[in-house]
């Protein structure tokens, strides 16, 4: 690991700083919001502007911090193998025993989805691309679900706690953040956040299957083209998603 | 008033299709700088009558630059506030944006209406083609893009996206060191250029467009040292015939470059007879100000 892992000159040592919190696997794999994702955000900080945030969306530095957690004795390695649908403890050692005892048809798939599972929880960015911190990586995804929850609460003047469990759900987060990354990154706008962020507190909003969420997402998109919604005040942005979502058929 | 609704009204963009000759919306943007603090410097031009032209000399509608950060999804927005001049054939606009992020910013500049208007079409003031019939009645919203301007991006292979520039302390002053990283991980700047503090301070404020000043003759003279020792880092990796030398394994940004000074110098680093001093000199030629020492002064 250490031969292959890209560091963008980070040391991990002081990435991870005093960060010690013994994780369980299923913890790993899938922080809770409380306590864990609390402790991640905690350990790395708020972001000033600038920097360091890029620092936080830059797979080396989750890769640096993931091996230091390694040789700090706070992961297993053998938890990297464990994907988000792994419920079990071990879950990791045997997605790896089962790659590698498997056979026939299936035995290249089963070793390909493991490696894979070992890249995204080291943050590689070789199976998706350095979106991965926002979309796949544990550690990445709950610092950011923060983050966003903590930029919004200083535009919205809205408690950040609120944010995070009634706009920013680990289901909502994973829509929004996949949108981000695939070309609806339009969103990220401090207005039109603003107006989401409004609108999944609202009544509407707090209803709605994720599915709509991408469809209302995505109707907006046609709409930037045109329309300079960025500059459009968050609550103008919040009615124009409950336009978007009473114009939706249901289903 | 919002909602979706076709596009019935006219869009002023570079080519000024739908306008009259000499009616453009161009903007041209210059990143400042190769450290943590740059300034991105955007200049909007709507050249020729239009009706664009007046409602932005008016107030009804006004410049916006647009940011897009992609490796953290970070967009901004930045409507322009500044004075314009109005004096030549062309309004101008002049807007400089600090950078928040080290990463090149994709730039999306538009004109955007203030409020809900009407446009009555009138020929020649409105500067449209026949196309718009005169005396045509058209409801504009707020908000409505009435100029667009294609996206700008930077280069890969710009000097920005290839070096980072940090200081190191330790260094005395007038004194630098490039470390080449050729397989640096994608998104990473494969050049890392420690300075001491006076070098750091003079490249924030270096540009990549021709030298003016003694000064920024000064900076240029820097990056081009800086250059000098990365292709001399290539050209000694192309030859030494490691087995694990891989061109693939480069860097993308590093391979661009490559690609850009064999293109415009005719030099590739890995021929064997290379040379790094001149490459980096046809690359980015030395100035020599002969009356600088009166630009010193000023």
């Amino acid at each position: 690991m250490n031969d292959h892992l890209p560091t963008d000159n980070i040391d991990g040592d002081g990435a991870l700083g005093n960060f010690d919190h013994q994780f369980t696997e299923l913890e790993f794999v899938e922080p809770p919001l409380d306590p864990t994702q609390k402790y991640i955000w905690e350990a790395f900080g708020p972001a000033e502007a600038g920097g360091n945030e890029e620092l936080y969306a830059d797979c080396c530095f989750w890769g640096v911090v993931v091996r230091e957690m390694v040789e700090r004795g706070l992961v297993d390695a053998s938890w990297l193998a464990a994907g988000a649908s792994d419920t079990h403890d071990d879950a990791g050692r045997d997605n790896i025993e089962n790659a590698l005892s498997a056979e026939g048809e299936d035995a290249a798939k089963t070793m390909d989805d493991c490696v894979r599972r070992v890249l995204r929880s080291m943050c590689n960015p070789r199976p998706r691309g350095a979106r991965i911190v926002f979309n796949d990586f544990p550690l990445g995804k709950s610092w950011w679900r923060w983050r966003w929850a903590e930029r919004m609460a200083g535009l919205l003047n809205i408690e950040r706690e609120d944010i995070l469990e009634q706009a920013l759900g680990s289901s909502n987060y994973a829509i929004i953040a996949a949108k981000m990354h695939s070309g609806r990154s339009y969103l990220s706008a401090d207005n039109v956040f603003g107006g989401l962020i409004l609108f999944l507190r609202g009544p509407q909003g707090m209803q709605l299957p994720g599915k709509r969420l991408g469809k209302i997402i995505d109707e907006l998109a046609a709409q930037s083209a045109w329309q300079a919604i960025e500059l459009r005040a968050p609550t103008e942005n919040q009615d124009e998603f409950e336009r978007l979502h009473r114009g939706l058929p249901d289903g | 008033m919002s909602g979706t609704i076709a596009l019935i009204f006219p869009v002023l963009d570079e080519d000024g299709a739908g306008f009259v000759g000499g009616v453009g919306y161009n903007v041209s943007a210059t990143i400042q700088g190769l450290s943590s603090s740059r300034m991105l410097t955007v200049e909007h031009r709507l050249a020729g009558p239009s009706f664009v032209r007046d409602w932005v000399q008016s107030g009804d509608a006004r410049f916006s630059t647009r940011l897009l950060f992609r490796n953290g999804a970070r967009r901004e927005a930045h409507p322009f506030e500044g004075d314009f001049d109005n004096s030549g054939e062309a309004l101008v606009a002049a807007q400089r944006i600090a950078l928040s992020f080290l990463e090149a910013p994709e730039v999306a500049c538009s004109v955007v209406t203030v409020r809900d208007l009407q446009l009555v079409v009138c020929h020649p003031q409105s500067g449209l083609t026949d196309f718009w019939p005169a005396g045509d009645r058209i409801d504009i919203p707020q908000y409505a893009r009435i100029g667009r301007h294609a996206t700008l991006t930077f280069d890969d292979d710009s000097l920005g996206s290839l070096i980072h520039v940090i200081e190191e302390k330790e260094l005395a002053s007038g004194q630098m060191k490039a470390e080449v990283k050729p397989q640096a991980a994608e998104g990473e700047k494969p050049v890392t250029l420690l300075c001491a503090r006076d070098i750091y301070d003079e490249l924030q404020a270096f540009t990549e467009s021709p030298p003016a000043s003694g000064q920024e003759a000064m900076r240029s003279a820097i990056v081009t040292q800086a250059l000098c020792a990365i292709y001399g880092h290539m050209n000694m990796l192309a030859r030494s015939e490691d087995e694990n030398y891989n061109e693939e394994d480069i860097n993308s940004t590093l391979r661009s470059h490559g690609e850009r000074l064999k293109a415009e110098t005719g030099q590739a680093w890995d021929d064997d007879d290379f040379n790094p001093s001149l490459a980096a000199t046809k690359m980015r030629s030395y100035t020599i100000l002969k009356n600088s020492y009166v630009d010193d002064e000023d």
